[in-house]
């Protein structure tokens, strides 16, 4: 019953940062503090908001999808292919916020490299097969 | 239909012993490969579990996120003053 090419992954990180998440927040969603830490960006804390992340090596297409603040944010993230969610969960403990980032979707591009991997590995096995029996 | 001599064999496969012994060789070393005896034939067969880290985004995206993480703690420090 697995379907590969639809199964979908999922990245989690998680902290323990000694900071509350109203500061947190800011970092998470302030353009100027977004691009300290993570790309440069013209992002904005509003729902259906397109934006993207760019880097030397490329950029990243992006949607909000949910804004909680100091509590929740999600977006869309699609860059190479992978086509993904990113969201962010922030958590108020005693000594500051637990912080944790999940990114879930698959890569369209990757499943196909995969298939084309596993139905050539066995061709070009036999193929190199044939070739060693021949020359025995 | 004659059987072909060896040499003739050697001829169609356009590819030298040593050099298929140094193929396989480097692909068994990879471990993508596997090889079972029968007699005077060798048969290959395909290790597909090896190449389960080229396809999983995963675990690159993890390393980049951890990096972000470590840039995001150094940020909120920086804030602090």
């Amino acid at each position: 019953m697995t379907d590969t090419a639809t199964e979908a992954l999922s990245v989690v990180v998680e902290r323990e940062i000694p900071f509350p998440p109203e500061k947190i927040w800011r970092a998470l969603t302030q353009p100027n503090l977004i691009e300290e830490w993570l790309m440069q960006n013209d992002f904005k804390p509003v729902v259906g908001h397109r934006f993207n992340l760019r880097a030397n090596w490329g950029a990243v297409d992006c949607q909000v999808l949910a804004v909680e603040p100091n509590k929740t944010l999600s977006y869309t993230w699609a860059a190479y292919g992978l086509e993904s969610v990113v969201t962010w969960t922030l958590t108020p403990t005693s000594t500051g916020t637990h912080l944790r980032m999940e990114q879930s979707g698959f890569r369209p591009d990757q499943q196909q490299a995969y298939q084309g991997a596993k139905g050539g590995w066995p061709r070009f096995i036999a193929a190199l097969e044939q070739v060693v029996a021949r020359i025995d | 239909m004659r059987r072909p001599s060896r040499e003739q064999k050697r001829r169609r496969a356009k590819v030298s012993q040593p050099a298929v012994s140094k193929h396989v060789g480097v692909l068994k070393q990879a471990g993508l490969v596997r090889d079972r005896h029968e007699g005077r034939q060798t048969h290959y067969s395909a290790q597909l579990g090896v190449l389960a880290p080229l396809i999983d985004w995963t675990s690159q995206m993890a390393g980049f996120w951890q990096s972000r993480f470590n840039h995001l703690e150094d940020l909120l420090k920086r804030m602090d003053q």
